[in-house]
């Protein structure tokens, strides 16, 4: 419905053992290894594939890969039927390729396939990092109070080694082709707010929002220049952080990496959602965004302007704004009915709420 | 009209049995989902009390804004004016009616107004 993206992973906990999958677990186990065995090893056996958390258009499988009584956690991951654009799967396998040799910490990539392999749908086959990822749990427990302290450092670090992969490399040629061009220093800013102004329009059918066509148009006004093209996560938010104890474990999730901005994933990280209640501290609810710019740059970023900065969350503010309406449509048009997809559409208020706060603060309000 | 308990009422039932009886004896995702359920109970039930004053509210607001007059309107048919109106308030905005000046500040507290009735709904107080 809308170019294939989905969104359906961005709250994890929205998948449950009540979840249907459709494909046949044994099918899939059984098919999985035929292709491991033809191109990694003759000998490579699947076992305890079980699925996990995932979305609408990617399903998620653990499994245990084992050659000569030697195992090995995995994770499978896969096009659902039906659902997400062509080809996603093997896209994202190119990101974290490109992340992974540029020094990012991401689970390495051992197997991928198209849709024509086997499984029913494009996938890839990556180490399963030992962590957990629930953001309530990384912000609240006690068990993290020291991943807590190491997570601000470990976050700069992780976005500035995504924003210096090499954009030359072969396998991000397709992304690069893809990303906005032209002279306009404001092009990457300015092709976001249309990716979802449309969608906004595409959701309004039934219900006027003027205070995100408001902010439309505040947005497009003053859409920064951008300091330099990048890779950017496009997702990096403190739900898609593996961490242990001891702090961060690996960034997840990479299927909406693209060639932007690199201030876009900074501000994505401050959006107030992600903080679950911490509001203290802006960035993610671990650190302020002082901190986080300077532990960004320390690590090799680029210097980033504050009001840059500041645009950036406010439109990461207004686009999780959209999702949340986006994530209703699915139930509403049942897609994936889900009392927790519905509710989310009345989530749209207090992104409002935070979107009024943070025009105050750029127009010098109040 | 129907017998008492009210609609209301009724939800307030709903979601005390959700969050109080039902969600303790489950765990994980759908332990979650029941107390979102009970949370959707208690959000229409505001919505039932709070909603039509909200819309009476909302409908002097657009009504000063836009030049049109509120007090013509029917009480049947106050929600869906408050709705045709914000289209048209939506329509202006487009144009760049309220990217500057005194009007675009008593758009925004009109807004502003409008958010805090949403939250009085969907999260309380």
């Amino acid at each position: 419905m809308f170019r294939g993206f989905d969104h359906g992973r961005l709250e994890r906990v929205s998948t449950s053992p009540l979840d249907q999958h459709s494909v046949n677990d044994d099918t899939l186990r059984d098919a999985l290894e035929r292709y491991l065995q033809q191109h990694h090893d003759p000998r490579a056996e699947v076992r305890a594939l079980r699925p996990l958390a995932g979305g609408a258009s990617c399903r998620v499988y653990a499994f245990d890969l084992v050659v000569d009584a030697k195992s090995r956690p995995l994770v499978l991951r896969m096009d659902a039927e039906g659902g997400g654009a062509q080809g996603d799967r093997q896209e994202e396998a190119a990101f974290l390729a490109a992340a992974r040799a540029a020094g990012a910490i991401v689970p390495e990539v051992h197997a991928s396939g198209g849709e024509d392999d086997g499984l029913g749908g494009a996938f890839f086959v990556m180490d399963r990092v030992a962590g957990e990822a629930l953001a309530r749990r990384l912000l609240r427990d006690d068990r993290y109070g020291a991943a807590r302290l190491a997570l601000p450092e470990q976050v700069g670090r992780e976005l500035a080694r995504t924003h210096a992969v090499d954009l030359a490399r072969p396998e991000l040629e397709f992304c690069v082709q893809r990303s906005a061009n032209g002279d306009d220093p404001r092009r990457f800013a300015l092709a976001e707010v249309e990716r979802y102004r449309e969608m906004l329009e595409a959701l309004s059918a039934d219900q006027p929002y003027p205070l995100l066509r408001w902010t439309t148009r505040w947005l497009q006004r003053h859409a920064p220049p951008t300091s330099r093209a990048a890779l950017v996560h496009g997702d990096f938010r403190v739900g898609n952080l593996m961490f242990d104890e001891k702090g961060l474990t690996a960034v997840l999730d990479w299927e909406l990496a693209h060639v932007g901005d690199p201030v876009e994933d900074l501000g994505w990280f401050c959006v107030r959602t992600w903080r679950f209640g911490n509001d203290r501290l802006a960035a993610g609810g671990l650190c302020s965004r002082e901190d986080l710019l300077r532990f960004y740059q320390a690590a090799g970023g680029s210097p980033c302007d504050p009001s840059s900065l500041a645009w950036w969350e406010l439109f990461g503010n207004w686009k999780w704004a959209i999702i949340c309406r986006m994530q209703a449509e699915r139930h509403r048009a049942g897609a994936w009915p889900d009392v927790e997809l519905a509710a989310i559409g009345r989530r749209v208020a207090e992104t409002e709420e935070e979107i009024l706060a943070l025009i105050d603060a750029a127009t010098g309000e109040q | 009209m129907q017998d008492k308990p009210s609609a209301a009422e009724l939800l307030d039932a709903l979601a005390a049995f959700l969050r109080e009886e039902v969600a303790p004896r489950l765990e994980g995702g759908v332990r979650f989902k029941a107390l979102v359920g009970a949370n959707v109970a208690t959000i229409v039930a505001r919505e039932i009390r709070l909603g039509p004053e909200q819309d009476r509210v909302q409908l002097a607001r657009l009504g000063a804004l836009l030049g049109n007059d509120a007090a013509a309107i029917a009480d049947a048919d106050v929600a869906e004016t408050v709705r045709g109106w914000s289209w048209e308030l939506c329509r202006r905005i487009d144009a760049g009616e309220a990217d500057a000046g005194p009007w675009r500040d008593q758009v925004l507290e009109h807004l502003r107004a409008v958010v805090a009735e949403k939250l009085a709904v969907d999260r309380g107080k």
